[in-house]
């Protein structure tokens, strides 16, 4: 019986148009939201207009009995769940997706149903879900145009909602003293004061919500996470088993021809990706954004590891992978003897997940070392270097998730370790091809006197970095013969590839077992979205050295790159000022870097900000004092929150004078027109005003409630005086 | 205090800043920052202006039971404000109005019309300033105490015409004294006054004193009636008021009939009143606290006076000098036929 009056109960009817349409706005901006995000798209119309149109059938059934609307609306709920099992027992490393779904057919659903205010009211908040679903889901910063409209139609829904309910609140309760004692008096709905509330309080509040959230949104503190999540990896997009056994790179699809044969160079993709790297290309990496990264910790991205020197370039030599299967996420992975080294020392867990915006070769980039992979493949295959390959390029869309145990020891540490490498580590990573005496003799001479071996890696690293030019303009190498001699002794400038090269083959030299390596930068973290964005000019060499009982350990060889020491940090800082004060930084810095004129600009500015600083405090200090000794000598002219009221009061008073035919001329003075007044009748209420009035206007007394509480009893007193 | 849609949001954003974290999604911090911005908003246009609002309030000192009273309050704020609902009035009778907007330090005028239900004498109770904000995520609530009292006057009735007959020896006096006046009988002498006419100086009379006299041809008003409240401790507040409302009405009608009309009764002692706000005043705050009227009546009769006694109890006067009115919906009063009664609401009629 119960469930029966509940089941034809519809509460309160809300009759207010605006209303309904701010809170539909709402939802349609919300489902829009949501609906941008790939895995939705098949809804980005249907569910708004389903939407729309049970908003209209649900105003034209308000006040009627909707039991069967009730039963019908049930059923449907009862099919969508019924779905969302299905997707969850189909793909449960996707819940989310089916889980979206549902709410997007809930939020259908009860358009149909919404005939009283709360009934909005919970739109609304289902409505502010689909948004929190909508930001899991975005990538970049197009949420925040939903965002901002959402803003507008949420803050309109909000203050009609309130204007509602206040009227509601100023109705008496039934069977209350007040309402046996009479009807109450609300606003008249016609009056302008009623639009200016309702409508620009809507408006002019959305300007101080935006303010408070930026502000709100800096002091947010932000702290590690990706702790409770199953990570993600796309769901739609499964990569094609077409695994041939080489590295497929999209900008370099000759790769793999007859060896010497030098390679076209492809601003769209690094020569890097491969299974060789020739240190004779020369060209510029485009800034294009190829793929954006969500991790715990900020460090190069690897992807290729390089073992063998060929004086032209680098190979990798051991062709062999190993295959790795699962039908479950997560991949485990299990590396091979020159990898597993590492694991002696105690790691840091990062997580990372990867969003595809441009084809990638088929290698999986992410942290060393590798330990769980989250992939839209059941297959990886592992080399001996601990770099993976996928059975397909990396298709744009594609996302895939990484969590590795990183080690970024200090230098008291490694210098610690500083042992004899195993043989099968020396085999292969001291071996070189015969290089130029020259080479080997600069390398000893550099390390000479060094007690450790990482401090003669440091020797190396500090001698690249003050004695070479990083240089993305080199021209073509002028004479045939080894890469790395010509760049040490003849050009002396170049990109990272030779600055990795030189070190690599320095340290060898010296017996210090190292290798390159390819792969990205951390690239630059976008504050707003907490994502770092790569772009294929992020793509970079670097050197890995190998410490006994540590295993590898990354170096940056070329200046101007942040060193390895420095890396390892939180991917996104505590506060969200600290990211945009370093991302402001860092294109004042690379400004700079690009134009001399920039610099000295940069450097104006920061003297004039100083300057301007400095006056500015003055100023303020100059006028808080001044204020200080104004209010301790009583000088204040602070007016009074009350001195509006009282001018009112005055107004008030010349009108009703006005109407007994005693105008104040425009010349009269306060005093001049008080005296005409006194003059003309016995209104000693004019004189208690006026005195009042000229008190505060040039007396400088503040006017307090006690003086508005007489001026008001004398206005009303001259009120009754002149009816009489 | 946060409302329940406030309680809410406050909950969704704290369920999506941990969601925000353990995704490390900025775009989740940037609705978490709006949704906090929207509370802290809320909270801030809800608590602001009815901390700093000021209230005067203008009222009438005197109203009547069912008349509507309008009560002025003027509001003014520093900060302006939105969306406020004021309350004011006193017990028994509060009401309501709904303020829209207020713009920062312009006063504004809200009327708040009760029609109170009750007589009596009330002193205003403090009025209650409430808002839910521009967003209505957070409630403020403020009481400002203001003073001041209003007097609530019984409602009164006009006697339909045929209880009229029934209130004749009442008004039967007034009748006698118009005749007098008309047959310009002569009354009396008194001491000359300037603009007395010479043709009425009594030269014998003013022989005699030495003094001008002159003669006077009417009685001076000598239409009297009381209207005796019974205010018997034993009847309830309900009941009394019922018979107040009728002796008003009946004091009404004699008034309006040029009668020399006192209300009266025995509460704590005994109380006459003659001009029309005293006796009001006095009707508005008269409770049950005196003995039968029937224990009193004498004390009031006599000096000429008609007397008319309105009575609620069984100890209605059976007196047949006396008129004596008694509720229509007492049965164990009920008048014999002929007798006058009154209903709840002060209607005095003919049984």
């Amino acid at each position: 019986m119960v469930s029966w009056r509940r089941l034809q109960a519809s509460g309160t009817p809300e009759r207010s148009v605006p209303l309904r349409l701010w809170t539909l706005a709402a939802v349609v901006v919300s489902v829009f939201a949501v609906t941008a995000h790939d895995d939705f798209l098949e809804y980005r119309l249907t569910i708004p207009i389903l939407v729309a149109a049970g908003f209209a059938f649900s105003y034209w059934r308000m006040g009627k009995r909707n039991w069967w609307v009730k039963v019908i609306l049930a059923l449907l709920c009862l099919q969508v769940g019924w779905q969302f099992l299905r997707g969850v027992m189909a793909d449960p490393f996707h819940t989310s997706i089916p889980l979206t779904i549902l709410l997007l057919w809930l939020q259908t659903l009860h358009s149909f149903d919404v005939p009283a205010r709360r009934d909005l009211l919970f739109s609304l908040l289902t409505s502010v879900i689909l948004m929190a679903v909508a930001a899991a889901f975005a990538l970049d910063m197009t949420f925040l145009l939903y965002l901002a409209a959402y803003a507008l139609v949420g803050v309109q829904a909000l203050v009609h909602n309130t204007w509602q309910a206040t009227q509601e609140a100023a109705q008496p309760a039934p069977g209350s003293p007040s309402r046996a004692a009479g009807p109450e008096q609300t606003a008249d709905p016609a009056a302008p004061a009623l639009r200016r509330g309702v409508l620009w309080t809507a408006n002019h509040l959305l300007v101080t919500v935006l303010l408070v959230a930026a502000v709100v949104f800096v002091f947010t503190p932000r702290f590690e996470g990706l702790r409770l999540t199953a990570l993600p990896f796309s769901a739609q997009r499964m990569l094609l088993d077409l695994f041939a056994g080489r590295i497929m790179n999209p900008a370099y699809p000759q790769e793999g021809g007859a060896e010497g044969e030098l390679l076209r160079w492809n601003p769209r993709g690094y020569f890097g990706f491969g299974t060789t790297l020739d240190l004779r290309l020369r060209g510029r990496l485009d800034h294009t954004l190829v793929m954006r990264v969500r991790a715990t910790h900020e460090l190069n991205w690897r992807g290729l590891v390089f073992d063998t020197y060929t004086g032209t370039g680098w190979k990798i030599s051991d062709p062999q992978l190993a295959q790795i299967d699962g039908t479950t996420m997560p991949l485990s992975i299990v590396h091979r003897r020159d990898e597993v080294l590492s694991f002696g020392a105690r790691p840091t867990r990062v997580v990372q997940s990867f969003y595809i915006d441009v084809e990638q070769p088929n290698v999986v980039f992410a942290a060393p070392i590798a330990e769980r992979l989250y992939l839209p493949s059941g297959r990886v295959y592992v080399d001996r270097y601990g770099s993976m390959r996928l059975p397909d390029t990396l298709k744009p869309g594609i996302v895939y998730s990484v969590i590795s145990r990183v080690f970024v020891p200090d230098a008291e540490t490694l210098r610690r370790h500083n042992g004899e490498p195993p043989p099968f580590i020396v085999e292969r990573y001291l071996a070189l091809p015969k290089i130029p005496s020259r080479v080997r003799a600069l390398a000893e001479e550099v390390t000479a006197g060094q007690p450790t071996v990482y401090d003669r890696v440091r020797a190396v690293n500090r001698h690249l970095w003050t004695s070479y030019r990083y240089d993305l303009n080199i021209p073509p190498q002028r004479r045939r013969g080894d890469a790395v001699d010509y760049f040490l002794f003849d050009e002396r400038r170049g990109y990272c590839e030779q600055f990795a090269s030189a070190m690599t083959v320095m340290l060898r030299a010296v017996g210090i077992p190292a290798r390159l390596v390819t792969g990205y930068l951390p690239g630059t973290l976008n504050p707003i979205t907490g994502m770092l964005e790569v772009r294929n000019s992020d793509a970079h060499a670097w050197v890995e050295v190998f410490f006994a009982g540590i295993g590898w350990v990354e170096f940056e060889p070329t200046p101007g790159f942040p060193d390895t020491e420095s890396l390892g940090g939180p991917a996104v800082r505590r506060w969200v000022w600290q990211d945009l004060a370093a991302l402001v930084q860092a294109r004042v810095a690379a400004w700079a870097e690009a134009s001399p004129r920039a610099a000295q600009v940069i450097a104006a500015a920061g003297r004039t900000a100083r300057t301007g600083l400095w006056v500015i405090l003055v100023l303020a200090a100059g006028a808080l004092a001044a204020g200080g000794v104004r209010r301790v000598a009583g000088l204040r002219t602070d007016p009074g929150p009350a001195r509006p009221a009282l001018d009112e009061a005055y107004r008030q008073m010349c009108a009703m004078l006005l109407r007994r035919g005693l105008r104040r001329r425009p010349a009269d003075t306060v005093s001049e027109f008080r005296r005409r007044v006194d003059a003309a009748a016995d209104l000693p209420e004019v004189g208690v005003i006026s005195e009042a009035v000229e008190a505060a206007a040039y007396g400088g007394r503040t006017v307090d409630a006690d003086d508005l509480q007489s001026v008001r009893q004398a206005l009303h007193g001259l009120r009754h005086r002149l009816r009489r | 205090m946060p409302t329940r849609e406030g309680t809410t949001l406050l909950l969704v954003a704290a369920a999506v800043f941990l969601l925000a974290t353990n995704l490390m999604s900025g775009l989740l911090f940037v609705l978490d920052a709006l949704l906090v911005a929207l509370v802290v908003v809320g909270a801030g246009t809800a608590v602001v202006p009815v901390r700093w609002l000021r209230v005067t309030r203008d009222a009438p000192a005197r109203s009547r039971e069912g008349e509507l009273v309008e009560v002025t309050l003027t509001l003014e704020g520093p900060r302006g404000g939105r969306f406020l609902v004021v309350e004011d009035g006193w017990e028994g009778a509060r009401g309501r109005a709904v303020v829209p907007h207020i713009e920062r330090r312009r006063p504004a005028a809200v009327v708040i019309r009760v029609i109170p239900s009750r007589r009596g004498r009330y002193a205003f109770g403090p009025v209650a300033v409430a808002s839910r904000g521009a967003v209505g995520l957070f409630s403020a609530r403020r009481q400002i105490a203001l003073g001041g009292q209003i007097i609530i006057w019984p409602r009164t009735r006009p006697v339909p015409p045929p209880a009229l007959p029934l209130l004749a020896p009442a008004l039967d006096a007034a009748g006698a004294a118009q005749r007098t006046r008309q047959a310009e009988d002569l009354y009396g002498v008194r001491d000359y006054q300037p603009g007395d006419a010479a043709s009425r100086i009594h030269w014998r009379s003013s022989a005699r004193r030495g003094a001008l006299v002159v003669r006077e041809f009417e009685r001076p008003v000598t239409r009297a009636a009381t209207v005796l409240l019974d205010l018997d401790r034993r009847q309830s507040p309900e009941r009394l008021d019922a018979a107040v409302r009728a002796a008003a009405s009946v004091f009404a009608l004699a008034r309006d009939r040029g009668l020399d009309v006192a209300v009266a009764g025995w509460g704590e002692a005994r109380s006459e009143h003659r001009s029309w706000e005293d006796a009001m005043d006095w009707l508005a705050g008269v409770a049950p606290s005196g003995p039968p009227v029937a224990e009193v009546l004498g004390a009031f009769r006599g000096g000429g006076r008609a007397l008319i006694v309105v009575s609620s109890g069984a100890t209605a006067p059976r007196d047949p000098e006396v008129i004596v009115i008694t509720p229509a919906d007492d049965a164990a009063g009920t008048p014999a036929a002929g007798g006058l009664v009154y209903t709840a609401d002060g209607t005095v009629q003919a049984w």
